[in-house]
């Protein structure tokens, strides 16, 4: 009885590569521009991180430029400012890491307790709509909102704030506050559709049965919900920690100024300025710093990857 | 039948997804046509859309083309490639790096042609140009004063690597200081004699009609020295708490203070805040000289008296010329920097109640007399930015290795002729415009021309383009190629009020900013990158803290504060790139 319970798992026979292309070849043919299209964007320019390693020069090409070795990361880690880059990075890393990443999920978990369909709906269509504004506009909305004529620094007058410009205060943690909520603003109802569906997929005969046992909605909101999307959330946390170390900063580029230098410029604002300011074109610099902070970044998405596995939490990879 | 139907609308839909993306593919052979020759040209910025949209349409353009060009006397057609607007710099940097670049280039923004020529870029056009381009070669021996700059010294041998557009004079700029001479004249009084200035427009329907009797403590009817400013403060103080301006200030600077190009900081006793060359010839670094202090003590003591915009340093986005447009277009700032169209009574277009009857006068940087020791003091700013006596360089590419480049050649060399010299700065004469019945001289109101001659054989720009802001005067004219810019023989119709204002903003010569001229032109690609590595670090370090010298968390007059500045300042190095220009500033000339 005992061996019949056990599943018998049946292989499936092994086709040679022609057979198999010849029998599924319009699957080929839908999967070929989506691997071109990696091919030539994503692994083709990994040529171009020689640059990091070469004195380089437009004129003289990838190969005719003088190697350096790593005098460009010497200089990255020199300059004066890059550990002020480094730590501003590291501080709104962490934050769109803990309080930009829970509020997709809390988000999320008010969504489902909405019993009205209409007003759900209509409510995620909404909060949809902020990530489809470019970043040059939420930044000039941004700007007006915040300047000293701005309509949320006379609303923050009321409460007794002084009337300035807000982007131009230097103080800690005026700018980091003003990003994070930005993002939040924009990303929330984008960043939460993972959570959604997850959420969706969540059996119903678990809140029933609950419900039946006395369990009231926010019970069930914990001890249901939440662990039955953990092991999403930790896909999205681990994919999350990689990424927030790369990726977003174009933004600040639009909203800083020398003035909040001292907490808005990060390691992306820093080479820019280095590498392209004031008629340098240092690309190997530049090549440099993104390298290190892709380095950066795949060392925090692996680690967390790890540490997620070995918690017994569920893994990417 | 259904599923075949499936295949086909499939196969129809996937074609058509493949044609589309291929359609982008491949450069458009513009207009070619029947052209016996075609070329391509990258030129840093193209055509007014308001006028038309593609360079090739250009009507001085295409009356040049109708002609036969060379020896064998061949028509040709050109295909331009222009950057989309404010991307000119990316566009040049992907084209040079990728290698596929046209057959000329508009020098306006590329490397060195020493680093050009070296990288096998640009082709050696030594016997070339006296071969093909006798107008160009007869320019510049009449010209020995500029001659020199047609040739590229490559290991001891005269080399000619590029054509240059020359300019038959030194021509006005574009923008300038403006003040609210309307305030000066109705709040202020004779520093003499302390009887009230009377001033107005005498023509309520022309902008250049004011006349008043303005006197400065300096003595004449224009502000010359720091004094006379500081004068006009007061002033304007006056003026905007009689007229209930809250919001308003006196004066408007570029968000770190200074410009790298020197300007105002020339005005404290000459130089640029970054690299210049002294009259003795020597290079210098600015930015650690007491001239620069005294400029940081002014703007400091102008801040705490409230004068300067207390928010100049958040106005990192504003263009030097167009700083806080928005409250100076409304009539609330008393003096900044601004363009010609803002002069006279220009802004009086009903934007606010404060520029009824406003009247802006252009004034010369300032000299100083007051901040810093004696070295500051009475000296004529020196480091400024103007038109020279040549212009953009064009090079011709190895791309264009094996075309006909005598016909290429001859065409370039006909606007070094009078004919395709108007054509260059001005565009058709009426003649031109009855011949080809061009639509967009039409449609614009030139059907005389762009121009016409007067007696003494000089041009008098037509009346439709003195009005012109500048986009239709663009449009009509073939600027975008090689060929002498007239200036001194064109009659812009200024009136005399405007001229005025515009001969002061050039009133004081350039003598010792280099920047862009032959002097940092010609050194190699390595001295370049170098440099700039160095200035982008200084850049920074100085945009970040020259404010707050300004804005009094550091103090200027205090020695600490000034003697850790200069520290910092010699930290980067600058002293290294003062020793790498001065061979070139021995060699070449500033322009």
């Amino acid at each position: 009885m005992a061996a019949k319970a056990k599943a018998v798992k049946v292989a499936a026979p092994k086709l040679s590569w022609k057979r198999d292309f010849q029998r599924n070849w319009p699957v080929y043919v839908l999967f070929l521009p989506a691997f071109l299209y990696t091919l030539v964007l994503n692994y083709t320019p990994l040529v171009g991180l020689l640059m990091a390693f070469e004195n380089y020069s437009q004129a003289r090409g990838l190969f005719g430029s003088q190697w350096v070795g790593f005098q460009n990361f010497i200089d990255l880690f020199t300059g004066e400012e890059f550990f002020r880059a480094l730590k501003n990075t590291v501080i709104i890393s962490t934050l769109k890491c803990t309080i930009g990443f829970i509020m997709p999920i809390g988000f999320a978990l008010v969504l489902s307790l909405v019993r009205n369909k209409k007003f759900k709906r209509i409510t995620q269509t909404f909060s949809y709509m902020p990530n489809f504004i470019a970043a040059v506009v939420v930044v000039a909305l941004v700007q007006n909102f915040l300047s000293d004529h701005g309509a949320i620094t006379m609303l923050l007058a009321k409460f007794g704030l002084p009337v300035q410009n807000w982007l131009a205060n230097p103080d800690v943690p005026v700018f980091w506050v003003i990003y994070l909520v930005m993002g939040i603003w924009q990303g929330l109802g984008w960043g939460s559709i993972m959570y959604v569906s997850a959420i969706a997929t969540v059996s119903g005969d678990l809140h029933e049965a609950a419900a039946i046992d006395g369990a009231t909605r926010m019970q069930r909101l914990f001890k249901i919900t939440l662990p039955c999307i953990r092991p999403m959330i930790v896909m999205m946390f681990v994919i999350g920690v990689g990424i927030n170390f790369i990726a977003g900063f174009d933004t600040i580029l639009l909203m800083y100024m020398p003035s909040t230098y001292e907490v808005a410029d990060t390691l992306y604002t820093y080479t820019y300025r280095m590498a392209f300011a004031a008629g340098a074109s240092n690309y190997g610099l530049s090549t440099a710093s993104g390298l290190f902070q892709s380095i950066v970044a795949t060392t925090l998405l692996v680690g967390s990857n790890a540490i997620s596995r070995k918690m017994g939490e569920s893994s990417l990879f | 039948m259904k599923k075949t139907l499936k295949r086909v609308f499939g196969a129809v839909l996937g074609t058509t997804m493949a044609m589309s993306l291929l359609a982008g593919c491949g450069g458009g052979d513009g207009t070619s046509g029947n052209a016996d020759e075609t070329y391509t040209m990258w030129i840093y910025s193209g055509q007014d859309a308001a006028y038309y949209l593609d360079y090739e349409e250009n009507p001085a353009l295409q009356y040049a083309l109708q002609k036969k060009y060379g020896p064998d006397e061949k028509s040709l057609a050109i295909d331009f490639w222009v950057p989309p607007s404010g991307s000119a710099a990316d566009n040049y940097s992907t084209m040079m790096g990728s290698g596929d670049y046209p057959d000329v280039i508009d020098g306006s923004i590329s490397d060195a042609p020493t680093v050009m020529y070296e990288t096998g870029q640009i082709m050696d056009l030594t016997e070339l140009i006296p071969q093909y381009m006798p107008n160009y070669m007869k320019y510049l021996e009449e010209h020995p004063e500029i001659e020199h700059k047609a040739y590229v010294d490559i290991d001891g041998e005269k080399k000619m690597l590029f054509i240059r557009t020359m300019n038959e004079d030194r021509d006005y700029t574009y923008s300038g200081v403006e003040y609210r001479r309307d305030w000066i004249a109705k709040y202020g009084t004779n520093p003499e004699t302390g009887e009230a200035f009377s001033g107005e427009f005498t023509d309520e329907d022309d902008p250049d009609s004011w006349v008043d009797d303005v006197v400065f403590p300096s003595g004449g009817s224009d502000p010359i020295y720091i004094s006379d400013w500081e004068w006009m403060f007061e002033i304007f103080d006056k003026a905007m708490e009689a007229e209930g301006i809250t919001d308003g200030y006196c004066l408007s600077v570029y968000y770190p203070g200074f410009t790298w190009n020197g300007d105002f900081t020339s005005s404290f006793g000459g130089g640029s805040p970054l690299w210049y060359e002294d009259l003795d010839g020597k290079v210098q670094f600015g930015a650690d000289k007491p001239q620069f202090r005294a400029l940081m003590q002014c703007l400091n003591t102008w801040y705490k008296k409230g004068w300067l915009d207390q928010s100049f340093n958040q106005r990192t986005s504003d263009a030097h010329y167009a700083i806080d447009d928005t409250t100076t277009r409304q009539g609330k700032v008393g003096l900044w920097v601004g363009l010609e169209s803002q002069l006279g009574g220009r802004m009086d277009v009903g934007a606010s109640e404060y520029t009824e009857g406003i009247c802006s006068y252009g004034a010369p940087w300032p000299i100083n007399d007051v901040y810093g020791d004696e070295s500051c003091k009475n000296v004529e700013p020196n480091a400024v930015e103007y038109t020279g006596l040549t212009g953009t360089t064009w090079y011709i590419t190895t791309a264009a290795e094996g075309k006909d480049l005598g016909t290429l050649l001859s065409f370039f060399d006909y606007f070094y002729t009078e004919e395709g010299a108007l054509l260059k700065s001005l565009g058709l004469s009426k003649e031109q415009v009855e011949e080809t019945q061009n639509q967009i001289y039409l449609d614009n109101g030139l059907e005389n021309g762009a121009y016409s001659v007067k007696e003494d054989g000089t041009y008098l720009l037509d009346p439709v383009l003195q009005k012109d802001s500048g986009g239709l005067a663009k449009a009509a004219a073939f600027t975008m190629v090689p060929g002498i810019t007239l200036v001194s023989s064109v009659d812009k119709g200024y009136a005399e009020n405007y001229e005025h204002s515009k001969a002061l903003w050039t009133l004081y010569p350039n003598k010792t900013f280099f920047q862009g001229s032959d002097v940092t032109s010609y050194m190699t690609e390595e001295e370049t990158k170098n440099n700039g590595n160095i200035h982008a670090k200084i850049l920074d370090y100085m945009t970040v803290n020259a404010p707050n010298f300004i804005m009094g968390k550091t103090d200027p007059y205090d020695d600490g504060d000034w003697n850790d500045w200069c520290k910092m300042l010699e930290k980067y190095g600058y002293a290294k790139v003062n020793d790498v220009i001065q061979p070139y500033a021995d060699k070449y000339e500033i322009d």
